[in-house]
């Protein structure tokens, strides 16, 4: 099996974990499907937060996915040439940046799909007084 | 030597554990909530990694800057800590982000409630 073939099958796991948080947590709210409608937490009042949506989840994914994958640029670069490890050369399929190959992109991916997710979702029943004051979510 | 890389990995999470720190951002707004996350992470990566060693795409290099300790063949110490700074700084980006669109600022709300003193939005001080 290549590197692709085991990326493309962990990546489709974060990504089916994903949807399906995604999804459940559209459906808990009601009516809009975008908006949240619970009631404002008495700490957010002077800051007037705007109320989460799941565009705002997404855009916030993907700011941290970009970032992700320019630090895995240069530091996976650096790991490498400092010989921390190596890949089998019939197992990667060529392209590479720099000393990287381009499937090592794969684990940033997979984070920035699965552990936003996990947070979200985790939220649901929870009730320290930390996370009340993000009541709004 | 064999404390390079994982000085530089602990070095890096103090850094991040600093910052959310400072910010509440992951571990330091909701410990129990953040921990798991990062268990789940780290548990989903070691699984990948320890697929691809067995599979002969990955392999661990010898080199002086490792400690040498293995979790399990070619798969050192360290990259249990790397998985878990990858899945921090995942978090602590995801969060900055995300309290950005919905807030505007990087800080969190104010922490007493009483309704006295309202934190400026900017507040560098």
């Amino acid at each position: 099996m290549t590197y692709w073939a085991l990326n493309v099958i962990f990546l489709l796991a974060a990504g089916a974990v994903a949807l399906g948080i995604g999804l459940f947590l559209r459906n808990l709210r009601p009516r809009s499907g975008v908006q949240h409608t619970g009631p404002r937490d008495s700490a957010l009042q002077d800051s007037e937060p705007r109320r989460r949506t799941g565009k705002m989840c997404m855009a916030a994914a993907a700011v941290s996915a970009a970032v992700l994958l320019l630090l895995t640029a240069v530091f996976d670069n650096v790991m490498i040439s400092a010989g921390l490890f190596g890949y089998g050369a019939d197992k990667i399929s060529g392209p590479m940046i720099g000393r990287m190959p381009l499937e090592d992109f794969a684990y940033p991916l997979g984070a920035v799909l699965l552990l936003p997710a996990l947070w979200l979702l985790f939220n649901r029943g929870s009730s320290t007084a930390a996370d009340r004051e993000e009541a709004h979510d | 030597m064999g404390l390079v890389y994982l000085g530089g990995l602990l070095l890096s999470l103090a850094a991040m554990l600093a910052l959310d720190w400072r910010l509440r951002l992951f571990l330091f707004r909701s410990p129990c909530r953040a921990a798991l996350v990062l268990a789940c992470g780290l548990l989903f990566f070691l699984i990948w990694d320890v697929a691809g060693i067995r599979l002969g795409i990955f392999y661990r290099a010898e080199t002086a800057i490792m400690t040498g300790i293995l979790l399990a063949p070619d798969l050192p110490l360290e990259e249990a800590f790397f998985l878990t700074f990858l899945c921090y700084l995942t978090m602590v980006l995801f969060t900055t982000s995300l309290r950005w669109a919905e807030s505007g600022t990087f800080w969190p709300p104010a922490r007493s409630s009483a309704g006295t003193g309202n934190r400026p939005k900017e507040d560098l001080s």
